[in-house]
């Protein structure tokens, strides 16, 4: 390590009984770009937040200019120049992009501050950078990749050179993501030094210099981009090889609809998804996907409002209410699990009860302890759900396995035919659970279950899909299908539906 | 946080509270071991200050309930005191009208039914102001806490006013009505009391509604979306806490006073919610809580008598302290970030 | 019609201190259902002082020593040691509540009222009608305007409330900008109850806040957090509090007149209504439900 350079040698962290890092160790050399990556659980985000100030090692050193620092906090690190964006925004709803982004290194007299002179000073770093957001806007009101890029001009704005980027594109259009990547080009070229923490490895490969990959809490390489690809990076990050699925290995039956949405205004919101199908809908956050989600659990009724419809095997739900519905052959898996999917106070048997069936009896019934836990226990084997504790409090278990118990609980709700409506199924989730989700899933649909998926992550959607559907401001694009020859899908035309290009062949087809 | 760490916590925050209070004794000018001697002495010095302090017990141990259950729903019942009075209010309202004309076995019955129903009609207000207009029931339960104060006192005057004296009470209720104490001073009501205690944990801790409680205390979306009708669960459980509370109310009425005295409670609803937070979903804790705050306002009483120049007054210090101790007992584990 | 005016104007004041300040502390983020402690523990020892030292401009300043000394003991447990809020508030205020009376029969032997204060001892007013806290009232209420909306420190109030993250990440201590908030919440709540005792009032009555400062928090919530809206909300509330003074014995049927207890419930009722009309509207507006972040449970 040299002057300008900065890293973390040695690294461990233990919270409690957690070993969140046991060896970490790598280096930004200054005026590069490297990537940090790792599953989830990895202990990415640990090493990240020990290198920002924000946590303080077990043991090992936080190396500044190739020298070891002591009692290393956010201070100092933003006075070395380093500023870190965190996948989770720091932005206050209700003020503007301009006060959020001069948070912390306000121009200000005797405490009154000179609005003026900040303004003067977002608008030149907006030209220089290329960066762009409405500064009178509320944030609140921003789509999310502006407010991503609020994040970063406050993190420039407070004079950092050296960067600390967490899953910067988790909420990008591929579009957007090839913009996003530029501007990191040309960052470096100014003589920033950014470290990207995500698990997109092809946006690694094109971007980076470096890459460290982490598994299980130490560095197991540190690799030049242009020596090393995905395939062994993802070797690396995993220690095996893993067989996910490619594609759906079945038809669906076209015959029964299992759910209809369909749109009595325009008539373009519509689509279907039959007994043994799964259908995607791609599209970042914040195009649709919650009022969709929401219409049917029946808790957001915007998109009700605008005159669109669904039935469930035939069945109008317009007149239902978040239990009625929940009675019928439907299981959902919420898109965030810790709020809408499992009380984490509550322990994993009493989790599994929440489910439909048994919460339908008589009200002041005694619930059957012990017939419960040993029924607990099978589901928790059956799912891979570690550790197979049914009194423990679900807030203990990782977010693997708690997505695993949500599958668990509904998938035990439902019968062979039933609707499955699952939301980013896999975020922030390893891979192994990913792997076992994944194939939860595909057998469902195989016996004849109707699934619609909704997810970011192309990769999943290309794995497990018959048919694509792409969210873009509240409005639906496609169908896509795959491609007869290859059985795969077209990323391109589908990466535009998402960016809001391609309208007028959208709506042809 | 291990037991072992738990208990050395609640040792040590029990020896800081009883350093804190003697200051304030010694403060005020007296000793505090003849306070505490005082205290124990009047509480349980014999089966007949015992039985005073069941007394105190039993409303205590009824707003405990009710605070109890709406804390395991989420909700602050912090008008357990003003349902209470409305409880007291109805049932003597009702013994005054009914009581003469009516079979006593008609008439007790159906007192209760509706002291408890006016309770919970009374939590019921706050409730339906927090689903309709979002108002948070603290404020709202303070707020209607005050109104229940003026309407009792205003009550008491001019509409059931005893004209034999001066007195701010009511006229007594018909001797057929009137419970005789249970053992000395103990009330009927004192093992009512604990069977309900016993009958809240059971419901809340083994059947169905109870999971459903808890599971919209802790997490209200998660719970909506596993098909749980969150806001009729909390409103049940509000108005099942009102009308708990409104027990308290006829337990004064027709198993103590035989009438309605204005200001007769020393705040057994706030007292009833230390009880319930220091308990915090333990049924044991919840009676030796009970018992604990009882003693103290049997304690209270001799306080003014038997000491130089502390007054009952202390008694309200001392819990006002403990609570203060509860306070640092909520506090959440630590983290690298708020 | 100047009578309702001046009425209106003295009455609100207590209201006025004790919204603004229970605004500082919420719109940071810390919830503080204290206020009516904190103004009584104001109340009491600006009492005390003044009786004596004879100096009411000591006494004010020992009122809002006092209760800053509470809100400090209410940011210790919020903050620091992150307990529950609510339950935080509620200790403040039984602590108060419990021990005003125990120290008023201590000092005074009477466990209701501090000895009446002669002229000397409280804040005299100006040309004999109105007192400079009346007037400092709407001052206080623009100077925190200015404060929220274009200073520094205002800007980090307002973070502090709804991403204190944010602010840590830059290096600044949402907690210190939170215990600040509430020692201030503290002194203005002080200054609330001096007012009360040595300046509306002669002397320190038992629980002569009477509720205010649940009123206070209702006018905090009708004005969504601003010190405009607290104004606002204040002067509401203290003006239906001055109709319940003056129109106390207007008979209205006949010679009977409204039972002084309905009266006395009028204000909370009148919070109450007041809250639930403000809240529909505010669910409708675009802007929807304001309520800072870090207090939304």
């Amino acid at each position: 390590m040299s002057s300008g350079d900065i890293g973390l040698q040695n690294i461990s962290k233990v919270f409690g009984n957690v070993c969140a890092n046991k060896s970490v160790s790598f280096t930004l050399r200054s005026g590069t770009i490297h990537g940090l990556v790792g599953e989830n659980g990895a202990g990415k985000s640990t090493s990240m937040k020990i290198l920002f100030g924000m946590i303080t090692p077990t043991s090992g050193h936080v190396m500044i200019d190739g020298r070891p620092v002591d009692n290393w906090n956010v201070r100092k690190a933003a006075a070395t120049g380093l500023g870190m964006v965190q996948q989770h925004f720091h932005l206050s709803d209700v003020e503007t992009a301009h006060d959020n982004i001069v948070l912390g290194s306000e121009s200000a007299l005797l405490g009154i501050r000179n609005r003026k002179a900040e303004r003067r000073k977002i608008e030149t770093l907006m030209r220089n950078t290329g960066l762009y957001v409405p500064l009178d806007q509320k944030t609140g009101a921003l789509p999310i990749g502006q407010k991503s890029r609020c994040e970063i001009l406050k993190a420039l704005y407070s004079g950092a050179r050296r960067l600390i980027l967490d899953e910067p594109t988790s909420v990008l259009t591929p579009y957007e993501v090839n913009d996003f990547l530029n501007i990191l080009k040309t960052l470096r070229s100014q003589g920033h030094s950014i470290l990207i923490v995500t698990h997109k490895l092809g946006e690694i490969m094109q971007v980076c210099d470096e890459v460290t990959v982490l598994r299980a809490g130490s560095t197991v390489a540190q690799l030049q981009t242009l020596n090393t690809s995905v395939d062994e990076i993802t070797r690396l990050m995993v220690g095996r090889t893993l067989t996910l699925p490619t594609k759906p290995n079945h038809q669906p039956n076209s015959a029964a609809n299992v759910l209809e949405i369909y749109d009595s205004k325009a008539h373009r919101f519509a689509f279907t998804v039959s007994s043994g199908e799964v259908v995607g809908i791609a599209g970042v956050e914040g195009n649709g996907q919650d009022e969709l989600v929401g219409l049917i659990t029946r808790q957001n009724l915007k998109f009700e409002h605008q005159g669109i419809g669904v039935k469930l095997f035939g069945n109008e739900l317009r007149e239902c209410d978040t239990r009625t519905v929940r009675s019928r052959d439907l299981a959902i898996v919420p898109a965030d699990r810790t709020h809408d999917g499992l009380v984490l106070e509550l322990s994993a048997a009493e989790n599994l009860l929440l489910g439909k069936k048994q919460c339908g009896a008589s009200d002041f019934s005694r619930i059957p302890v012990q017939t419960l836990e040993t029924s607990c226990l099978n589901q928790m084997r059956e799912f891979d759900v570690r550790p197979t504790e049914p009194g423990l409090p679900v807030g203990a278990f990782s977010g693997g396995n708690q997505q695993k118990l949500i599958l668990a609980r509904e998938l035990a709700g439902i019968t062979r035919n039933g609707f499955i409506l699952a939301a980013h199924p896999t975020r922030g989730v390893d891979l192994g659970a990913i792997e076992f989700i994944h194939r939860q899933l595909l057998d469902r649909a195989e016996s004849g279950a109707g699934i619609l998926l909704i997810s970011s992550e192309l990769s999943e959607l290309f794995a497990l899909c018959h048919k694509i559907y792409v969210l873009y401001k509240n409005e639906l694009r496609g169908p896509f299908f795959r491609d007869p020859r290859n059985f795969s899908f077209d990323s391109e035309v589908i990466g535009q539906a998402m960016t809001g290009l391609s309208q007028k062949r959208a709506q042809v087809s | 946080m291990t037991s072992v760490k738990k208990y050395q916590e609640s040792f040590f925050l029990t020896i800081g509270t009883l350093a804190v209070l003697s200051a304030i004794v010694l403060g005020i000018g007296d000793s505090p071991i003849s306070v505490a001697s005082v205290l124990l002495n009047s509480a349980f010095g014999s089966l007949e200050n015992f039985s005073y302090t069941l007394f105190y017990s039993t409303p205590i141990l009824l707003t405990a309930c009710s605070v109890r259950l709406a804390l395991a729903a989420g909700l602050f019942n912090i008008g357990a005191e003003g349902q209470m009075l409305i409880g007291a209010l109805a049932s003597v309202a009702f013994g005054l009208w009914f009581g003469p004309t009516l079979p006593v076995f008609v008439v007790i019955p159906s007192a209760i039914v509706f002291a408890m129903a006016a309770a919970a009609f009374w939590a019921g207000i706050a409730g339906w102001l927090r689903v309709r207009h979002g108002i948070h029931e603290v404020i709202s339960t303070i707020l209607l806490n005050f109104v229940a104060l003026a309407l009792v006192n205003w009550s008491v005057l001019e509409i059931f006013k005893n004209p034999e004296n001066q007195s701010l009470e009511t006229t007594w209720i018909a001797e057929g009505l009137r419970f005789g104490p249970l053992w000395k001073h103990a009330t009927v009501f004192a093992p009512l009391a604990i069977g309900l205690a016993v009958l809240v944990h059971a419901v809340l801790t083994t059947t169905w509604f109870g999971l459903r409680v808890r599971s919209t205390g802790h997490n209200p979306r998660a719970s909506e979306l596993a098909g749980i009708a969150a806001t009729k669960i909390r409103l049940k459980s509000l108005l099942i806490a009102g009308a708990i509370a409104g027990l308290a109310g006829v337990n004064e009425v027709f198993g103590h006073a035989y009438r309605l005295i204005d200001g007769f409670s020393p705040g057994y609803g706030f007292i009833g919610l230390s009880v319930a937070l220091i308990a915090r979903g333990s049924l044991p804790m919840l009676i030796a809580a009970t018992l604990l705050f009882g003693a103290l306002q049997k304690g209270a009483l001799d306080l003014d008598l038997e000491t130089e120049r502390v007054t009952r007054d202390l008694a309200a210090v001392i819990q006002a302290v403990i609570l203060l101790v509860l306070a640092l007992q909520t506090r959440k584990k630590g983290g690298a970030s708020s | 019609m100047t009578e309702f005016l001046f009425t209106v104007a003295s009455v609100s004041t207590p209201l006025v201190y004790a919204a603004l300040g229970g605004m500082l502390s919420e719109r940071a983020g810390v919830v503080n259902i204290a206020l009516e402690g904190l103004m009584l523990a104001g109340a009491f020892t600006a009492a005390t002082v003044a009786w004596a030292t004879k100096d009411p401009w000591l006494a004010f300043v020992a009122g809002v020593l006092a209760s800053s000394v509470f809100g400090a003991l209410h940011a210790l447990l919020t903050i620091t040691f992150r307990a529950h809020a609510i339950i935080s508030g509620l200790a403040v205020n039984a602590v108060v509540a419990g021990l005003t009376p125990v120290l008023c029969k201590t000092l005074f032997d009477s466990s209701t009222s501090s000895p009446m204060l002669e002229n000397a001892q409280r804040i005299t007013a100006l040309g004999g009608r109105v007192s400079p806290l009346v007037i400092c009232a709407p001052i206080v209420a623009l100077l925190l305007y200015v404060m929220h909306r274009w200073s520094r420190f205002g800007q980090y109030i307002r973070f502090a409330g709804e991403v204190p993250d944010a602010l840590d990440a830059q290096g600044i201590s949402s907690q210190k900008v939170r215990w600040l908030a509430v020692c201030l919440s503290g002194a203005l709540c002080g200054v609330a109850g001096a007012y009360l005792s040595i300046d509306h009032g002669a002397g320190f009555t038992r629980n002569m806040t009477a509720g205010r400062g649940y009123v206070a928090l209702a006018a905090v919530i009708v004005g969504r957090w601003t010190p405009q809206g607290a104004l606002a909300g204040a002067l509401i509330f203290g003006s239906i509090e001055a109709c319940q003074i003056l129109f106390q014995d207007i008979p209205l049927w006949g010679d009977r007149t409204l039972p002084v207890q309905w009266m006395q419930s009028l204000p909370f009722i009148a919070t109450l209504l007041v809250l639930a009309v403000v809240n529909r509207r505010a669910a409708k507006s675009p802007g929807g439900l304001f309520v800072p972040k870090a207090l939304s449970s």
